[in-house]
């Protein structure tokens, strides 16, 4: 999609003065981001009855946020690369069915259920990969296409013919996935060996540098074609453990479980972005911990679930809306 | 780009088009009647009316993703208003409002602070299925069947007003996009900016008015929804973002045109709407249509790509 500005134009100019005239804006830099960490935190601590226990914070808060990254990690390698999926809800949704479906039929624990997941979420992955990478595909249609055809695998695997039935996991595995020890135990382990992975080693630096620039990427001699598809399959598999997560945390999957998740994997890397001024493991997992600390706090204090949509939305609009105006400052 | 890459490109999606039509009517039994083909028409003509908006912001060079959140929210405000006894040429005239302002707010991130406007409008979206589903408690408002009587079961001659109306629509926009100056500056400003301002066009004004344009039709569909379903549904949203975006899509590969095309939109809708029917009566599952729908986006959109194959990247 080409995207066009335009300069020297009055509105634009008098917004970027007026913008220019005040201090350095909030959200900008690490320092700033953290600094609202901290209030928002010891807000809440202080005026939210029951957010300072151990039990708030760990289930309520980590564990959910701990999903949501792990998906949201998957989405901030693809964006690293300069793509972008939005099949990863789909994607997640199928691997926890895929895992729930085995589940329900052989009795082999929970790594089985994981690795034949990550086995489904790598093929999608190397296919959305594929499509964008080799055929040279707009990368919003190619993994558009792939919800479609990803939903009717969904209703392939658990062969239901309705979009509500609940495919319930054994009480054994739900155990073990409502732990907090697997949860946030395997949050932390992805959280480290991607962050290794995409600024400590030689091929996360490669998909740092097609996502920086295609062009610099290509003539320094990069095979910028292999390093866009990795980063769809990285992507795919990434969100696949997400998605056992997801089910295992939940105690059943269904038709569509993983879809609410895209919005996450959109705000969170770019929340992210905003603070730590590019798209990054640290900056996503801090904005996976901001959002559902709103969330939870939010929830503490009375607010009906239904506005938690509106919450995610506003918050990706605010976070855009800071951002463009810094870029247009910038400019 | 070889003589017969560029034959198949032209003509691939129309052969498919009418290649499915032709076995459709051989091997499904009550396909080719009239009524059943008028069927096609009716259901084609929400989602072809809500394309040919999006295809007018297409046109413009941008993408507004929001109508996924607008069109079932001011479904819901308008059955809201009726039920609360207001006339309906008033609470057409109140969504048409909201319909624009939502626009003109998402024009207004754009044009103005330059954002990548499939992200800008893919937030105001989630904001909109939030404020929506707040709205309505993810319940279904119902309105009684008076709109269902006249716009889907009202025919003026063989075929349904509803048909109308998307036909009205796209001869409307057809018209704009390939006889008017506003159709020229529309192109200009998609596909050469900077002669498009030297020529003395303002890209930001042609891309606002595609946008606003846009959230007329969404209105307008909205209401052709409550039309079709005798009320808001609940689960409107999610269900039109997918088939929409779709349409749009293949839209662009029809006649090999590689641009955005009101036709293209068109026919579109009509082989969306038509493999939806053909597969109900085949009574296959009703999640083979989905899928048919991803296989069909894939194909044209690989389609549209030949000779082409460079990476496309998304600056956020």
């Amino acid at each position: 999609m080409p995207i066009h500005t335009e300069s020297n134009n009055e509105t634009g100019n008098c917004l970027r003065q007026a913008i220019a005239r005040r201090p350095r804006f909030v959200v900008g830099g690490w320092m700033a981001g953290m600094g609202v960490f901290v209030l928002t935190f010891a807000f809440l601590a202080v005026r939210a009855p029951g957010f300072l226990t151990p039990v708030n914070l760990v289930r309520n808060l980590v564990m959910p946020a701990g999903i949501a990254g792990v998906v949201a990690l998957g989405m901030t390698v693809v964006m690293a690369g300069g793509g972008i999926d939005l099949s990863v809800g789909s994607t997640a949704g199928l691997a926890a069915l895929v895992a729930a479906t085995l589940a329900t039929r052989v009795d082999l624990g929970l790594p089985f259920m994981l690795f034949a997941a990550i086995i489904a979420g790598l093929l999608i992955g190397t296919v959305n990969g594929a499509f964008v990478a080799y055929l040279g595909v707009n990368p919003f249609v190619v993994t558009l296409s792939s919800v479609f055809l990803i939903r009717g695998l969904q209703f392939l695997v658990t062969l239901s013919a309705v979009s509500g039935t609940y495919l319930m996991l054994p009480v054994a595995m739900t155990r073990a996935g409502s732990s907090a020890t697997f949860q946030i135990g395997l949050f932390l382990i992805i959280v480290v060996g991607l962050y290794i992975f995409l600024d400590r080693t030689r091929p996360g630096r490669y998909i740092r540098a097609v996502g920086e620039s295609l062009e610099v990427a290509r003539f320094s001699g990069i095979p910028v074609r292999f390093y866009t598809w990795l980063t769809y399959v990285i992507c795919g598999g990434l969100v696949a453990v997400g998605g056992v997560m997801l089910t295992s945390y939940e105690g059943m999957a269904r038709v569509g479980t993983g879809d609410g998740y895209l919005i996450d994997a959109f705000v969170l890397p770019i929340l992210g972005q905003a603070v730590f001024r590019r798209v990054s493991v640290e900056g996503t997992v801090f904005g996976a911990l901001f959002m559902y600390m709103v969330i939870n706090g939010l929830f503490i204090f009375g607010t009906p679930p239904v506005y938690v949509n509106i919450i995610k939305g506003g918050l990706l609009l605010a976070v855009i809306l800071v951002s463009g105006l810094q870029k247009l400052r910038e400019s | 780009m070889t003589r017969t890459s560029a034959l198949v490109q032209r003509y691939a999606i129309l052969v498919v088009f009418a290649g499915l039509f032709a076995i459709f009517a051989v091997t499904v039994p009550a396909f080719l009647t009239l009524e059943n083909v008028m069927n096609i028409v009716v259901q084609s003509s929400i989602l072809g009316t809500v394309a040919l908006g999006l295809n007018l912001v297409m046109m413009a060079g941008e993408i507004d993703i929001s109508f996924s959140g607008s069109v079932p929210l001011l479904a819901s405000v308008f059955a809201v208003l009726l039920q609360r006894g207001v006339s309906i040429g008033l609470a057409f005239v109140v969504i048409c409002g909201i319909g624009v302002l939502i626009a003109l707010f998402n024009a207004l991130l754009v044009t103005q602070l330059r954002l990548n406007s499939f992200v800008a409008t893919i937030a105001v979206m989630f904001l909109l299925t939030g404020i929506w589903y707040a709205f309505t408690g993810g319940t279904s408002i119902w309105v009684g069947d008076e709109f269902n009587r006249e716009l889907v079961y009202g025919y003026l001659g063989p075929i349904p007003r509803i048909g109308l109306i998307l036909l009205g629509v796209f001869i409307i926009l057809y018209v704009l996009s390939e006889h008017t100056r506003f159709g020229m500056a529309l192109r200009a400003v998609s596909t050469a900016p900077e002669a498009a301002r030297a020529a003395g066009i303002s890209v930001k004004r042609t891309k606002m008015y595609a946008f606003a344009g846009a959230g007329l039709i969404f209105a307008l569909s909205s209401v052709l929804s409550i039309a079709r379903l005798s009320g808001a549904m609940a689960t409107a949203g999610a269900d039109i973002m997918m088939p929409v975006m779709t349409i749009a899509f293949v839209g662009q590969s029809v006649l090999g045109m590689g641009r955005p095309n009101m036709p293209g939109v068109l026919i579109g809708a009509l082989l969306l709407g038509m493999v939806n029917n053909a597969f109900v009566l085949m009574r296959l599952p009703f999640w083979s249509v989905p899928m048919a729908y991803g296989v069909i986006l894939m194909l044209s959109i690989a389609l549209a790509n030949i000779g082409r194959r460079e990476i496309t990247q998304v600056r956020m």
